[in-house]
């Protein structure tokens, strides 16, 4: 999923959280690295807060080869530790979008 | 609106009559919880006491892992909207053993029975046969509910029904309410042992 959907997901984390199952997205930034969509701030900037104020363990790839390591991490942790864990991909790694 | 409205917890417990172990159950978010609960406690239930709007998504995810089983979302009208969404995601994933049963007072009755979505007019049942639902009933009467409860365990799905209840608030039953617990009782009734050592 892409950082700007993070914020419709709040109350339902609470399934993850209260009912102690593995919950893993890899979510794609946006608002940050050279963003040129005001729009997309909001959702990109406030991401992370949201997700570790949820309860969310919250791990960051800012660089391309971080990425399989942290996603394999990141899977084991909340699949193995029945727990709700994010993978952030920065923008950095998707590069900045241009239309 | 329907002017004969069907007895809300009598109703769901005639849904519920003759239960088999075939049958998985998520329910949510209050009333449709102390409806089933008080229908009998069984294992196979798992009740959302909270998450709003994610009894539809979650019963999706459980019919899309356990295919041999029937799996049957009971939820409420207001919890409905919250996640409206999930309704085409069920049309396109189509999983042949859900069914989703909206049990519609037209309130939201945990916050005071304020009137909801559907008091004015708001066509769930229509809503879901746009979203491509090979099966939609809208449940009227007791021959009704014996058919959904045929449906529910034979009709090649998804299935979705809304049965018009009266808004009358039946007494709580309160199952267990913590959400791992429950997990843990659901998974090792469903998977034995190993469901909780995975």
């Amino acid at each position: 999923m892409q950082s700007s959907g993070i914020g419709n997901t709040i109350n339902a984390l609470g399934l993850a959280t209260s009912g102690r199952f593995p919950f893993f997205p890899i979510i794609t930034m946006r608002g940050e690295w050279g963003e040129f969509n005001p729009w997309q701030l909001h959702g990109g900037q406030s991401a992370e807060k949201i997700l570790e104020a949820s309860g969310v363990i919250v791990m960051r790839a800012n660089y391309a080869h971080e990425v399989a390591e942290m996603v394999l991490a990141g899977a084991r942790l909340a699949f193995h530790s029945y727990c709700p864990v994010a993978v952030l991909i920065g923008q950095r790694v998707i590069g900045a979008k241009v239309f | 609106m329907v002017e004969n409205l069907l007895p809300r917890r009598p109703s769901i417990h005639r849904l519920l009559e003759r239960r088999t172990d075939k049958l998985l159950i998520v329910a949510g978010l209050g009333s449709a919880i102390w409806d089933a609960e008080s229908a009998g406690e069984n294992p196979l239930n798992y009740y959302l006491l909270g998450a709003m709007g994610s009894v539809v998504p979650t019963a999706l995810g459980l019919a899309l892992a356990q295919p041999e089983r029937r799996v049957l979302a009971l939820t409420g009208d207001a919890e409905l909207m919250m996640g409206l969404y999930a309704l085409p995601t069920v049309a396109v994933r189509r999983p042949k053993n859900l069914s989703i049963v909206c049990i519609d007072n037209e309130r939201f009755g945990e916050t005071g029975k304020q009137t909801a979505h559907t008091a004015e007019g708001v066509d769930l049942a229509g809503i879901a046969r746009a979203s491509g639902f090979p099966h939609v009933l809208e449940v009227q009467n007791d021959t009704g509910l014996d058919a959904l409860r045929t449906a529910i365990y034979t009709a090649e799905g998804p299935l979705f029904a809304v049965i018009k209840v009266s808004s009358d608030m039946p007494p709580v039953v309160m199952p267990i309410r913590d959400g791992s617990i429950g997990k843990a009782r659901f998974r090792e009734a469903l998977l034995g042992e190993k469901g909780l050592k995975e």
